[in-house]
């Protein structure tokens, strides 16, 4: 399950790559805030990949084809792997660059609140109690993220050379 | 490497524990500024962690070895250490 | 969920008089960064390693899940 957010339409590394990519043809005022979360959901793709191995690392392969990662192990061993909980491979179909800035901005307030919801749904399932700080921690960032979207696309509506002070 | 590593002092989970959380209120003060760039208020307290996290950074590190790669953290001691575990999915 | 959290909504869909399953109460999140989008002063702030807990230093964007 928490494979879907490392290698999962709506996981961390979608995020990453979504922000880092559409920063480049985004107005300037923007490009910051779409790097700085970026990098961020970096980090948060390590928390993911760094509760998997704690989880599997040990874990003999009965126990993994038990906990329905069977065909994960045969094809990775004990390695990570970008792909989703269903085994569906990482692709860039799962993130959106139009270079509408408005477009765009929307897209990542909706990957946000996507990722949201996915937590909610694997913090339901879970009853590791530390599993579930570190899932609250990363919903919790996301609320914020999207926030931050949100805030960006009013400072877009701005027009050149008028200052808003929130 | 070690067979089974030489746990760490306890001062190396301390240092940990109180870095992540100076890093933690940057990384969230940066957001807020990045969307509120003339907050001064904000700004000067992003000011005021960042020294705290750069003193505590440099006792870490001199104690422990580097945090960041590509030269950001200081080379100090006698080999490179910055391959040296735990890395941080180990600790 | 208890209907006391002001981020959870409950809405009862239409029930068929053929549905064997009784009338089911459903909650979705309306969160804080949707009622309030942008966010208006970074004055009211939580303690480091409480925010590094709760996973952010404002209060007013604080969500916990499951609500409390």
């Amino acid at each position: 399950m928490l494979i879907e957010q490392y290698g999962g339409a709506d996981g961390e590394l979608s995020a990453a790559l979504r922000y880092l990519n559409q920063r480049y043809s985004i107005p300037d005022k923007v490009i910051g805030l779409l790097t700085d979360i970026g990098t961020e959901e970096f980090a948060h793709l390590e928390m993911i990949a760094t509760m998997v191995y704690k989880l599997t690392k040990d874990a003999t392969p009965e126990q993994l084809r038990e906990a329905g990662l069977g065909d994960h192990y045969v094809n990775h061993g004990y390695s990570l792997f970008y792909h989703d909980a269903a085994g569906n491979p990482w692709t860039a179909a799962y993130i959106a660059s139009k270079g509408d800035p408005i477009a765009d901005l929307y897209e990542d307030i909706a990957a946000e609140e996507k990722a949201r919801a996915t937590y909610q749904w694997i913090i339901d399932n879970t009853d590791d109690p530390d599993i579930k700080d570190s899932l609250r921690f990363l919903r919790e960032r996301e609320v914020i993220h999207s926030l931050r979207f949100r805030e960006a696309v009013e400072i877009l509506k701005e027009y050149q050379g008028s200052k808003k002070v929130f | 490497m070690s067979e089974t590593a030489e746990p760490l002092p306890k001062a190396y989970y301390q240092y940990l524990q109180e870095l992540q959380a100076l890093d933690f209120v940057l990384v969230d003060l940066t957001l807020y500024l990045d969307t509120h760039p003339d907050d001064e208020q904000a700004l000067a307290q992003f000011k005021q962690f960042q020294k705290r996290k750069h003193n505590l950074m440099t006792q870490f590190e001199s104690a422990f070895g580097p945090l960041h790669q590509y030269g950001l953290s200081p080379a100090t001691g006698p080999s490179w250490a910055w391959s040296e575990t735990p890395w941080p999915w180990q600790v | 969920m208890d209907g006391t959290s002001p981020e959870w909504r409950s809405y009862v869909n239409y029930r068929s008089p053929f549905d064997p399953c009784s009338a089911r109460v459903k909650w979705y999140d309306v969160p804080p960064e949707v009622m309030h989008p942008v966010q208006k002063s970074a004055r009211k702030q939580f303690a480091p390693q409480e925010a590094l807990r709760k996973g952010t230093l404002w209060p007013e964007y604080d969500s916990p899940y499951p609500p409390t």
